[in-house]
């Protein structure tokens, strides 16, 4: 599902216009996005936490090449799933 | 920084923002996150504009060990949720690293570093090399008696100064220590075999021999060459007009087949050597230590290891003893 699909099930969940999702739903991902630049973490109840990890900075080996990069260290947005949904996902049969 | 923002705290920043009642921007929260849930679970992929993709991705099943009791336990095949967070995201919070860059290392540092071990090694190689024949000689002055205590103590000073040195460098780099014994053993060795060698020179039963009279042909001529050779292997026997035979006392762990290799160039031959020494010897499979036999001349058996002839006569014999020994 993409977020297209996504706006118009909530539209019709909420009896909202399309726009008005669409919105509301900007606004909350910029939220987030700007509490995660924040290195806050961001948790959802029932459903997990995004939150800012730094990876160390690495030495790669190009196998290839055998060329030896140096990757800087990042920050990066990880996703932590909730017992609850840890839960529900192992009830899914495969 | 590092704060934990809950639900509640997104509420209150979305009505801040959006203009809109608590209530609406609690309800609207809420049903946005079942709707991914239930898609997520449905679709198994969804994609929030801005934010990012979540994903779920089979896991099969595998075996593990319960830390606990050490049984063997199936965990079952399962979903597990990916984060992809979309671009813009991930470039706003990697923001404060953003200026890194990936660079191209040209150098190997571990490489150098196992270069430079290695130098070390071969450097404290050569010390040793260098400070054994000193030591050497300290000991000879030490076993010539010296009558004044001055040159006694002098020396004895020295010793002690070098051995310190030396105790010095070896507890430096531990390395170089496994490889200095090596070649200490090697020395030593080498110094046995030398010291062996100027012995069997010195035995007159070889000296008797007359080297310098025969006449030793050029390699080029072929019939010449045979001549030369058989008179070597004259020399190497014992002289027969003093009927002395030559003996040779086992090592441990040496066989007969190796003394009749070193002996008669040919390993087969070793049957001769158990025939000239019946009496003595129970057992060629199991021959003790220090137990003196005799090594026949090649001459009396016929032993001569480039004849394929003489080789098979040999053959034949073992053949004929082996019956004996099984």
């Amino acid at each position: 599902m993409n977020s297209a699909e996504l706006v118009t099930a909530l539209s019709q969940k909420l009896q909202l216009s399309k726009t008005e999702v669409n919105k509301r739903m900007d606004n909350t991902v910029a939220l987030i996005t700007a509490e995660l630049i924040k290195s806050n973490s961001v948790s959802f109840p029932d459903f997990g936490t995004l939150e800012v990890k730094k990876r160390e900075e690495r030495i790669s080996v190009n196998p290839a090449s055998g060329k030896r990069m140096l990757v800087p260290p990042k920050l990066v947005v990880k996703f932590k799933v909730s017992n609850t949904l840890k839960e529900k996902l192992k009830e899914i049969k495969i | 920084m590092n704060a934990k923002i809950n639900l509640q705290d997104l509420t209150d920043l979305l009505v801040e923002k959006s203009g809109i009642t608590k209530e609406e921007a609690a309800l609207f929260l809420n049903e946005w996150f079942d709707a991914i849930e239930e898609a997520l679970l449905n679709d198994q992929i969804v994609k929030i504009k801005n934010l990012g993709s979540l994903k779920l991705s089979a896991v099969s099943d595998r075996e593990s060990i319960d830390v606990a009791t050490g049984n063997r336990v199936l965990i079952p095949a399962h979903y597990k949720i990916n984060f992809i967070p979309d671009n813009t995201l991930a470039q706003a919070v990697n923001e404060p690293f953003a200026f890194f860059e990936t660079v191209e290392l040209d150098t190997d540092p571990e490489i150098e570093n196992t270069k430079e071990e290695e130098a070390e090694a071969e450097e404290v190689e050569r010390e040793v090399k260098e400070e054994l024949p000193e030591e050497w000689k300290e000991e000879k002055t030490e076993e010539i008696p010296i009558d004044e205590e001055d040159t006694i103590d002098e020396d004895w000073e020295k010793k002690l100064r070098h051995h310190a040195k030396r105790r010095k460098t070896i507890h430096k780099v531990k390395k170089g220590c496994t490889s200095s014994i090596y070649i200490l053993i090697l020395i030593i060795v080498a110094g046995l075999f030398i010291y062996l060698y100027l012995m069997e020179k010195d035995n007159p039963m070889f000296n008797e021999i007359p080297y310098t009279e025969q006449y030793i042909p050029d390699d080029s001529d072929p019939v010449a060459f045979q001549i030369r050779d058989s008179i070597l292997q004259d020399s190497l026997k014992i002289n027969p007009q003093k009927e002395e035979v030559k003996t040779r006392t086992i090592r441990a762990g040496e066989r007969l087949t190796l003394i009749a290799e070193s002996e008669y160039g040919h390993k087969a031959f070793w049957i001769y050597l158990y025939e000239e020494n019946k009496a003595v010897m129970e057992n060629p499979n199991n021959v003790p230590a220090g137990l003196i036999i005799k090594i026949p001349p090649a001459g009396k058996y016929g032993i001569n290891k480039d004849d394929p002839e003489s080789v098979r006569k040999a053959r034949e014999l073992t053949a004929k003893y082996a019956t004996m020994w099984d």
